[in-house]
């Protein structure tokens, strides 16, 4: 009997919800906010929440559609690494490393800071008389070993705790914001906290926007749960944006309970808060209500310490990845032996932790975090645009983000804009990043791996060289019935051209099998391209590729990028598959960003006649190039065909379809004008007493889903003789054809 | 000049006597911008809310057509066979 081995479906939309408040609200709101409202003022906090709540969205819904699209890949470097590759894929990965230790240095430095709060109440911690920064770097150092050693272990998952902990976290909070909502209903008169709503202006707001933005990332944790959620299309996108709902809801009633509950006068509240620093939130709530402060201190441990035992576990992965990948010296991804975990990625990790927990002050270090989240989170807005427009054909989304591409664009200046405001409050944070991203420059210029872009899976040069220069003929064979009529068709015009031919197979295999095993079945793809290239002429450079992709449609992208290629030559069968056009390749393939010849055999392999159905424009001037190619190459002759509906004088006819009669020039050409109501009837007419058709795709408007046009394709589908239909790349009118469909 | 000066002062000090809870300009403009953002975010979630819902019932029809193509392939053999 066979076992199968794999993940058991169990999150529900609710356990994901948990994973990513859990994580989102880590310890950076307990530590910036009373921070923030130091500079920013009362208003200023929550104007700054709201704002960054609808950002984080902006961020959350380019994650939703990215982990509902790519359910195996998760995380924001897989993502970018995905989009962008190269080195831009090496710098982020670098930068998640970063903000990850930074973000585990933060909750450190509030996990000692809060328990330092806590300890400074009792009488016998004033009796050692330790100095409490001392203290805090000390507590921050211990927490950090423990949970390194934890991790080391290898006994990271907690399961249920982690909720748990979650569950106690998310209602304290709500908690506390409701008793202040409730207290302020009792006592109005602390509504005056607000009288200096924004008291050192705009900017500030903007400054404290970015300043608290570390509490709005953890969301994308959920991204990696792909394989154990039931339904992970639906609930994966739902339970990330839910999840960036409730938390900014909590931490608006958090930030007001702060500001109602501290017992100072309404004009003194945002130089009280500043005086207060990291604890600000911590007086605050203590001032609101009875045992308020150990509330609020029980929350800020039980939340750093989760959010650190997370963060060195996810940064550990993330250089591990790194590592693996060759991005980095292979020895860095090194496994234990005996524990099994990636252990230099796990030192690496702890020691720059550590370094960052001791070297800077807290602000340094919550900016910091800040600075590299909000730059990593725009490069994902930046990848959810460039994947949907390179392979949003291709991908089953679970969730499309509204108004797209508008929302990522704006959510990429509102993060840059953030990124820098930083500066006003943490120049040395802006410093940090700055050098640890020339670092990252400096490694992928020393370092081969961190800039080379691996496509060694991705084909198979099977013969033939490939010149860079000159007019490149791609041909796109699978069917072995058709493949040879094809590439002679390719030959032929690439003959008249002068340029390059490539015969180019894919071999797929699912989207869960690696690359690297669709070698095991390219078997007969190379036999056909050996074949086919057995049966051509010889005279010229002939390349045969195979490509090994996830579709058929990326196998052929890939291959007109790297190839550069000026003219893709497809063959199709001459039926429509139930809901497309073409086929569910085909009409994706023929708005590929260069010129396609769709051609579809019929009988008869001799070209004698011509016939050349057209009513003019730009994608009938390419088939009359290749009409005139044909004509010149069989000797034939090509006739021109206009159907005129509307009775339209002969001149005017003969003007309008000059410059492709021009085109012809060279080749035995004639007019023929013919009157009918019906086209489609007059075309098919005509069609039996000729060997070959060859048709331009009809004007269409932009948002048409009409490819080729219905009468080309129609004719195509209905005649016996071998058609070919020809459309043209127009540059950016169907780059935004491919972009909107 | 004077009004300009004189405005603020005397703002400051109607809202002292009364308890600090006089709304100005910040207040309306703060106000404003929580809300609308509240809004926007509760839109969006809507929005998205339904663009999931409809995507998840394209893929319920792709999958019962895939079904249904599936039953008529096997019954058309089944019936060619009896032929």
């Amino acid at each position: 009997m066979e076992e199968e081995i794999g993940l058991s479906r169990g999150l529900s939309m609710w356990h994901l919800m948990m994973m990513g408040m859990g994580m989102m609200i880590g310890a950076g709101v307990f530590v910036a906010t009373g921070i923030s409202i130091g500079f920013a003022g009362p208003g200023g906090i929550l104007i700054a929440f709201a704002l960054n709540g609808l950002v984080a969205l902006f961020s959350a819904m380019s994650f939703a559609e990215l982990a509902s699209a790519l359910p195996t890949a998760g995380g924001a470097y897989t993502y970018i690494e995905e989009a962008f590759r190269g080195i831009i894929g090496f710098i982020s990965g670098w930068l998640n490393w970063f903000a990850l230790t930074v973000a585990g240095s933060l909750y450190a430095i509030t996990f000692a800071t809060y328990t330092v709060f806590l300890l400074e109440e009792t009488k016998w911690f004033s009796h050692l008389g330790i100095d409490s920064e001392l203290m805090i770097k000390l507590l921050a150092l211990l927490i950090i070993a423990v949970f390194v050693v934890i991790n080391y272990i290898g006994v990271s998952e907690t399961g249920n705790i982690e909720n748990l902990i979650t569950i106690g976290q998310m209602s304290t909070l709500l908690f506390i914001g409701a008793f202040a909502v409730f207290y302020t209903i009792l006592h109005p008169e602390r509504l005056s906290h607000f009288s200096n709503f924004v008291p050192n202006g705009w900017g500030k707001v903007l400054a404290a926007m970015g300043f608290t933005y570390v509490g709005f990332e953890g969301y994308e944790v959920i991204a990696h749960a792909g394989e154990e959620a039931f339904e992970p299309k639906e609930t994966i996108p739902k339970a990330i944006l839910y999840s960036v709902m409730a938390v900014t809801t909590t931490y608006l009633l958090f930030a007001f309970a702060a500001i109602i509950g501290a017992n100072v006068s309404p004009e003194n509240i945002t130089t009280w808060f500043a005086s207060h620093g990291a604890v600000g939130m911590g007086e605050a709530i203590k001032d609101l209500m009875p045992h308020g402060g150990l509330l609020i201190t029980l929350a800020a441990i039980f939340s750093s310490t989760s959010a650190l035992n997370a963060t060195i576990y996810s940064s550990t992965r993330v250089l591990f990845a790194i590592s693996r990948d060759g991005k980095l010296p292979r020895f860095i991804s090194r496994i234990h032996p005996k524990r099994r975990i990636p252990h230099i990625a796990l030192a690496l990790s702890s020691i720059l932790m550590v370094t960052l927990a001791i070297a800077l002050p807290i602000e340094d270090v919550a900016a910091s975090a800040d600075i590299v989240f909000l730059l990593i989170f725009l490069l994902v807005n930046a990848a959810v645009i460039k994947i949907r427009y390179e392979r949003g054909d291709e991908l089953e989304y679970g969730f499309l983000m509204p108004y797209f591409p508008v929302i990522p664009l704006i959510a990429i200046i509102l993060q840059g804009i953030l990124s820098i405001w930083i500066f006003d409050v943490s120049p040395t944070a802006w410093f940090i990043t700055l050098g640890w991203v020339i670092i990252g420059l400096i490694i992928s210029f020393r370092y081969k791996g961190a800039r080379e872009v691996k496509e060694t899976f991705e084909r198979e040069i099977i013969f033939g060289e490939w010149l860079p220069k000159g007019y490149k003929v791609l041909v796109a064979i699978s069917n072995p019935k058709n493949a040879l009529y094809l590439a002679k068709v390719g030959e032929i015009i690439t003959r008249a051209k002068n340029g390059e031919l490539a015969l180019v197979s894919v071999v797929t295999v699912p989207e869960q099998t690696p690359l690297q095993e669709a070698h095991r079945f390219a078997g007969p793809a190379l036999e056909l391209l050996r074949k086919v290239r057995e049966g051509l002429s010889g005279e010229m450079n002939v390349r045969g590729v195979v490509y090994y992709a996830h579709s058929v449609y990326r196998g052929i992208m890939s291959a007109i990028k790297n190839k550069k290629a000026d003219l893709l030559v497809l063959g199709w069968r001459g039926r429509s598959r139930l809901g497309y056009i073409l086929g569910s390749n085909l009409d994706k393939l023929v708005e590929a960003p260069c010129d396609v010849l769709l051609v579809k055999p019929g009988k008869g392999e001799e070209v004698r006649k011509i016939l050349f159905p057209t009513s003019g424009g730009p994608h009938s001037l390419l088939a009359a190039d290749i009409a005139r190619i044909f004509a010149l190459e069989n000797d034939a002759s090509v006739t021109v065909l206009y159907v005129d509906r509307e009775g339209v004088e002969r001149k005017r006819i003969e003007r309008r379809l000059e410059p492709v009669m021009r085109l012809l020039n060279g080749a035995r050409g004639t007019l023929k004008i013919v009157h009918a109501n019906d086209p489609k009837k007059a075309i098919l007419s005509e069609c039996s007493t000729y060997d070959l058709v060859i048709m331009g795709a009809s004007e269409s408007s932009l948002f048409a889903r009409s490819l080729f046009g219905e009468l080309p394709v129609e004719v195509a589908k209905e005649c016996e003789k071998t058609v070919f239909l020809v459309k043209k790349d127009i540059g950016k009118r169907s780059w935004f054809r491919r972009w909107i469909r | 000049m004077r009004a300009n000066f004189l405005t603020p002062t005397l703002n400051n000090e109607h809202r002292e006597s009364n308890g600090g809870r006089e709304l100005n300009g910040s207040h309306a403009i703060g106000a404003g911008i929580i809300v609308c953002a509240y809004s926007l975010m509760l839109f969006l979630l809507y929005k998205s809310k339904r663009t999931i819902e409809e995507l998840k019932e394209i893929r319920k029809a792709r999958r019962k057509r895939r079904i249904k193509q599936k039953i008529n392939s096997v019954r058309n053999a089944v019936i060619r066979r009896r032929r």
